[in-house]
């Protein structure tokens, strides 16, 4: 009888093991499922301001992005790697493959899951061919070195495959054009919702922190814990800008144009790296954004 | 002596209305004073994105903001720190530091008003510096 409970026992025991790595185990593409695509580093070098890589990802030279520098969150203090091809410290010597699993599924080359301090559940939204662009971009940055650190954050033997069974909720599924809308209102929705990831800080999060999308951009607990991200929804009938042409202004110009909103909160930063968008992008944003009530 | 009581409790709410009713102005004056500096910044980039310098223009907002920066060095006293949502906290903590921002400003100011139509844009970018600084430190989303 002994014996029977805990044979029973052992067999519980694996398949709890079996389902809890089936459940938080990562799975990488391989290269083969890349798409075939001949990289542009010109449009690699738009989604880096639009992703606003700099700004987690800045360096002892806070103009290059290779990384190490503190980025302070509730959880811990992260220090987010070397974005440049240095070999042994930065992507010199990564893969495409690894690029697109590290940006869109946030699995690291060494197969373990990426905080999502990173926001790859907003990058998962992205076209493959744009992060495929990205990488090109920045392989052609000259190469720095960093002190590569770990993160601060206690509990990561938990945390890492917790965020296995996160990603089965939170990854946005890819932005397919909405056919109903304008050229210029389906752009900013990619670039607001995919590679600006501006949903990470202005859109609530549910009781499993995944991002709540039927309250997309209606504002939320600012993520240092100090205050609120404000909401986006009906920017012009609150009044906040006139028109769809003042917020577009807003966003490139900031202060320049004598705009006061765009500078608390760590938005500064946000709006440096818009404003070095094409304007014509600068306005899809505005007008998407606008459309939001 | 009950009487005495209710007299001291009215006088008291009533300078307690007070009050909060001067720290309140305090918060209006302050938005309204900032949109005036908005307005005048407004001005000022329609010049620095191509329309024509103007020397009047340029001299009478920057001397409006010059004076509006000088107006905030007496619209943030202590005890009015929640009259107005978007100003920080913080800004009562480093009172000195702010202090030196907003006379950054008024200097930058000043600058633009000098640096005639060459070294218009220069100045003016280094305005709108001056002003980001400080509103990235001590400004709040509202």
């Amino acid at each position: 009888m002994g014996r029977v409970i805990l044979a029973w026992l052992l067999g519980l025991a694996f398949l709890t093991t079996g389902i809890f790595s089936w459940l938080t185990a990562p799975s990488p593409l391989g290269s083969a499922s890349l798409p075939q695509h001949t990289a542009n580093a010109a449009n690699g070098e738009l989604i880096y301001h639009i992703g606003g890589c700099i700004s987690c990802h800045k360096g002892a030279d806070a103009t290059v992005p290779s990384g190490g520098e503190p980025f302070k969150t509730p959880i811990g203090t992260f220090y987010p790697p070397n974005l440049t091809p240095d070999a042994e410290t930065g992507i010199g010597q990564w893969t495409a493959a690894q690029f697109v699993n590290a940006v869109q599924l946030g699995i690291s080359p060494k197969g373990q899951h990426y905080i999502p301090a990173f926001p790859y559940a907003s990058y998962h939204r992205m076209h493959t061919e744009d992060v495929l662009d990205l990488f090109a971009y920045l392989k052609s940055l000259a190469p720095g070195a960093s002190p590569t650190k770990a993160p601060d954050v206690p509990l990561q033997w938990a945390l890492r495959p917790a965020t296995g069974i996160w990603k089965r909720f939170a990854l946005h599924p890819p932005i397919m054009d909405d056919p109903t809308q304008s050229p210029a209102w389906n752009r900013g929705r990619y670039l607001v919702t995919g590679p600006g990831h501006c949903g990470e800080c202005h859109t609530p999060r549910n009781f499993m922190m995944v991002s709540d999308e039927t309250r997309a951009l209606a504002g939320a607990p600012h993520p240092d814990g100090k205050g609120r991200v404000p909401s986006l929804q009906d920017l012009i009938g609150r009044g906040k800008y006139e028109s769809v042409d003042d917020l577009a202004d807003a966003l490139s110009l900031g202060e320049l144009g004598g705009y006061d909103r765009l500078a608390s909160g760590g938005m500064a930063e946000v709006q440096a790296n818009i404003a070095k968008l094409p304007e014509t992008d600068i306005r899809a944003i505005a007008e998407y954004l606008a459309s939001i009530k | 002596m009950k009487r005495n009581w209710i007299i001291g409790a009215a006088v008291s709410l009533t300078m307690l209305g007070t009050a909060t009713a001067v720290m309140a102005g305090f918060g209006e004056d302050r938005e309204a004073t900032m949109k005036e500096v908005g307005k005048s910044m407004k001005a000022l980039a329609e010049i620095a994105k191509g329309a024509a310098y103007d020397d009047a223009i340029v001299e009478q907002n920057t001397t409006a903001m010059a004076t509006a920066f000088e107006k905030f060095g007496t619209l943030f006293p202590a005890g009015s720190e929640t009259a107005s949502k978007a100003a920080s906290p913080d800004i009562w903590a480093n009172m000195e530091d702010f202090n030196t921002l907003r006379t950054n400003a008024q200097t930058a100011a000043l600058k633009v008003q000098t640096s005639g139509q060459d070294g218009f844009k220069a100045a003016f970018g280094e305005l709108a510096a001056t002003c980001k600084a400080c509103h990235t430190k001590y400004r709040l989303a509202d």
